[in-house]
């Protein structure tokens, strides 16, 4: 029996990770396998034992593994060299088996996980976009395809040209929310969706915390965008902080409750982002050349004044009309032009700030 | 004895000819309308004998058969209540005779509506409008209304009208006795506007207002999508405010669909200020549309050349919203039944207000909004594509930061906006003339193309546009058609750079949903 498929059976028998991992630490999986062939329940709970026992056939996987070929999943098991390092670590209570889709490799560059509330916030949106967009040229990009941030990081990622790599809380067939299904192809082709449970498994509540470990476990730090108090992105600060990984978090308004989360981290010592050079500063890679960014665009006296407002922070349209003495059609236009060449950005509904580089 | 008067029924805004034949025999009692008759005609016959007997004629035990001719047409109302009870009196030689019984040629020439009171009075009736002018165009040359309904016939020409105000003055007129018609006089289109609201009320919101102006100008949809307590209602209630006077043709279509419908002020007779129609989100389909058993026109109708106010826009069952998009593309709605199929004119502007989220804060700076994602996208999909490719205009409304508001000066006034609209929809008048369209947003595709052409200036900032602000291309037409209208105000002939960079403001939704 290869190791591999011994792995493969443990999987499939759908006993939970963590007690899988407490029977590995006593005997090897060859003995486990071999114990089954002679009915000996050792110390096995009846449920531990009835899974493993339905399970324990060389048919029974040669079917499984047939079904993942036809249906083009592949699979890595802790059996196999190219099994990522970081996620063997004791730490992380590593899967006994991967199953996945896409390309295996970026899995093995440097990775940063980006985790945030499903409820975001323009502010969210923009943080992402504008911190991750940069990242992911220097990093893979791992998230958890939830709505919200991890949508957004995703997207950030591939719009970028940078690798992304979504670790699913269900089986790979079961996309949840059905909502990200689009974005999961996208990832399978150009990027990579990985999952621990095996394909036909559904999401339940608490296999989503449970693959939040291997987000943070594949990353050398998590980044936190916003988080309410309760959120389940900080189940993910504390997996990080259990492996000794990174963990960085983006601050907030501190009336907001979508920054509570975030900036608890903070206060207990997590690195405050404000920009992507910050993460590259922090682990001192050098950042890529690319050449000079014209900057310089010749403002009008019209398109000076509303930057000159501007400058002193966000104001409202109407402020913006009050206080430059533009006419309100003369403003919109200046907006316009100034959003274009990306000097001004709409910060929530009629509210506009200048763009920081 | 039979008997012959000329009556009028409405299908639709359209009018034809009822002859109501009434024949007298001896026989038991009785009285029997025929040629489809609803129940309000059925009904009319104690009417008939009521108003007959309290104006003093006789009428005495016989056997009355009316019939409707043409027969295969359904007839509703109570139109016919006047040429009915003439019919019975001249076919009972109380009436329409001469000295020796003989029948008078000129009851021919004449056609009677009107509704009869018991007493004899003739009481106002719906749709004389319409009815006017489809007599006009069939050569019909005298007709006899409702005195209450005189204020309608002031403005249709090359007809004689005479009104009566009850069955006696009819008996008298037909026995020819001198009457004059009613005295024609122009349509004098007031250019004041009566509106709830007006813009020099409303604090900031400088962007709204601009929008509203450039809705009212080119005729636009136009979305307003904000909090709630960000004065998008009140602002909607400026509008009727700043909307451009109407023009004599308009005023006449609006009237002939507000006559048929009932809802004309009698005392003012015609349509001056553009309608301003906002109908509850508990609003049926048919209610919207038009239709039921007796195809009537809908909300949709009654704004025809005005504004249809549809505000808390999701709240509307989808189906409802659904059916706006053909007539919001054609500016008619062919209504479809049974019995007949009718086409009214619903040549609306729509002006829809709507909240962003359930809760109503998403994206608002001031307050934390507690939906959930999945709860945002159903709100906002309640709402087709489709449908918000038809508005040209999205306006974002916050709520005012009174703090930022420095300037102690009153707003513009909704008159002054007004003005400009005027001066705008003018130039628009003069180069659509002919065409049948009124307003830049009714442009044809080949319009756009021959007024809406941009020099490279423009094209650059539309494309980068497209490119930086993620527009999605559906926006393309509507920008430009709105730009044209931008130009209109700006009072230049070519759309320029800047034109486009303010439309560009107005497209919220396409940039926020990517």
């Amino acid at each position: 029996m290869l190791l591999s498929d011994i792995y493969l059976w443990l999987a499939y028998s759908r006993v939970s990770t963590q007690k899988l991992n407490r029977l590995l630490a006593v005997r090897s999986p060859q003995e486990l396998w071999n114990a089954f062939d002679s009915e000996h329940k050792y110390d096995l709970d009846e449920r531990t034992f009835t899974a493993l026992k339905r399970t324990h056939s060389v048919d029974f996987i040669e079917r499984c593994k047939q079904y993942l070929a036809t249906n083009n999943i592949e699979y890595i098991t802790r059996a196999d060299p190219l099994f990522p390092a970081a996620l063997a670590q004791d730490e992380v209570d590593p899967p006994v088996a991967l199953f996945y889709r896409g390309n295996l490799d970026i899995m093995r560059e440097p990775c940063l996980a980006v985790v945030g509330t499903r409820k975001a916030s323009p502010y969210g949106k923009y943080a992402v976009n504008k911190i991750v967009g940069e990242l992911s040229k220097y990093f893979t990009i791992v998230s958890g395809l939830a709505t919200g941030i991890d949508g957004y990081a995703h997207a950030a990622a591939l719009d970028n040209g940078g690798n992304t790599v979504a670790v699913l809380g269900s089986g790979l067939f079961n996309v949840t929310p059905v909502s990200n299904v689009g974005m999961f192809d996208e990832i399978c082709k150009h990027g990579l969706a990985v999952s621990e449970y095996t394909p036909d498994t559904h999401a339940a509540v608490y296999t989503f915390p449970q693959r939040n470990r291997i987000i943070s476990g594949l990353s050398r730090g998590v980044l936190v965008v916003e988080a309410t108090e309760d959120s389940g992105s900080l189940i993910t600060a504390n997996c990080a902080l259990e492996q000794g990984r990174d963990v960085f978090a983006v601050p907030g308004d501190i009336d907001k409750r979508r920054s509570f989360g975030t900036n608890r981290l903070i206060k207990q010592g997590a690195i405050a982002v404000t920009c992507a050079q910050d993460i590259l500063d922090y682990y001192g890679v050098d950042k890529k050349d690319e050449g000079a960014r014209e900057n310089t665009v010749a403002l009008d006296f019209s398109e000076q004044r509303v930057m000159d407002a501007l400058g002193g922070g966000e104001r409202s349209f109407d402020s913006l009309v009050e206080t430059c003495g533009l006419s309100v059609a003369e403003l919109n236009t200046v907006i316009t032009k100034l959003m274009i060449t990306g000097l001004i950005r709409q910060k929530s509904k009629n509210v506009y700030c200048v763009e920081t580089a | 004895m039979l008997s012959r008067i000329n009556g009028y029924a409405l299908s639709g805004l359209d009018g034809y000819a009822v002859a109501v034949e009434v024949d007298i025999h001896s026989g038991l009692p009785r009285m029997d309308i025929v040629g489809l008759p609803d129940t309000a005609i059925k009904e009319s016959k104690e009417r008939v004998r009521a108003a007959i007997k309290n104006s003093g004629y006789d009428f005495s035990a016989h056997v009355v058969t009316v019939n409707l001719a043409p027969a295969h047409t359904r007839k509703e109302g109570s139109v016919f209540d006047l040429a009915i009870a003439l019919g019975v009196l001249c076919a009972t030689e109380q009436a329409g005779v001469d000295a020796h019984n003989r029948p008078l040629d000129t009851l021919k020439d004449y056609v009677f509506l009107g509704e009869l009171s018991l007493s004899g009075e003739v009481r106002k009736i719906n749709g004389v409008m319409p009815i006017l002018i489809a007599a006009r165009e069939r050569g019909q040359k005298k007709i006899v209304i409702p005195r209450a309904n005189a204020n309608e016939a002031r403005y249709i020409r090359g007809i004689d009208v005479y009104t009566v105000g009850t069955l006696r003055e009819a008996v008298a007129l037909i026995n020819g006795e001198k009457f004059e018609p009613v005295e024609k006089s122009d349509i004098v289109l007031t250019s004041e506007a009566f509106a709830a609201e007006d813009l020099k009320y409303v604090k900031g919101q400088y962007s709204a207002k601009r929008a509203l102006e450039i809705a009212a100008a080119g005729g636009h949809n136009i979305l307003m999508i904000g909090a709630p307590g960000g004065g998008k209602t009140m602002l909607a209630k400026c509008l009727p405010g700043i909307l451009p006077d109407m023009t004599e043709n308009e005023a006449l279509e609006t009237t002939k669909i507000h006559s048929a419908a009932g809802i004309l002020d009698p005392s003012v007779g015609i349509v001056t200020a553009r309608p301003f129609r906002s109908p509850h989100h508990t609003t049926s389909k048919i209610a919207l549309t038009g239709g039921g058993s007796n195809s009537h026109p809908g909300e949709i109708s009654y704004a025809h050349n005005g504004v249809l106010f549809l505000d808390e826009l999701p709240e509307y069952p989808r189906s409802v919203l659904e059916i706006l998009r053909q007539p919001l593309e054609d500016g008619v709605i062919t209504v479809s039944r049974s019995a007949r199929t009718v086409e009214y004119p619903a040549n609306f502007m729509l002006v829809a207000s709507m909240n962003p989220c359930p809760c109503g804060f998403y994206g608002s700076s001031a307050h934390e909004c507690t939906c959930t994602p999945s709860q945002i996208q159903k709100y906002m999909s309640r709402i087709s594509g489709p449908l918000l490719d038809r508005i040209d205009l999205h306006v974002e409304v916050d709520e005012v930061h009174y703090e930022e508001l420095s300037s102690s000066t009153e707003a513009e006034s909704s008159a002054s906006v007004r003005e400009r609209v005027n001066a705008a929809r003018a130039v628009q008048t003069e180069r659509y003339k002919g065409s049948g369209v009124y307003a830049n947003s009714k442009m044809t595709a080949e319009m756009v193309k021959r007024f809406c052409a941009l020099d490279a200036a423009g094209e650059k900032i539309l494309s980068s546009a497209f490119d930086k602000l993620g527009m999605s291309a559906r926006a393309y037409t509507r920008i430009l058609k709105v730009a044209r209208t931008i130009a209109d105000l700006d009072g230049k002939e070519c759309v320029g750079a800047n034109h486009v960079a303010e439309a560009v403001m107005y497209r919220a939704l396409d940039k926020t949903v990517r």
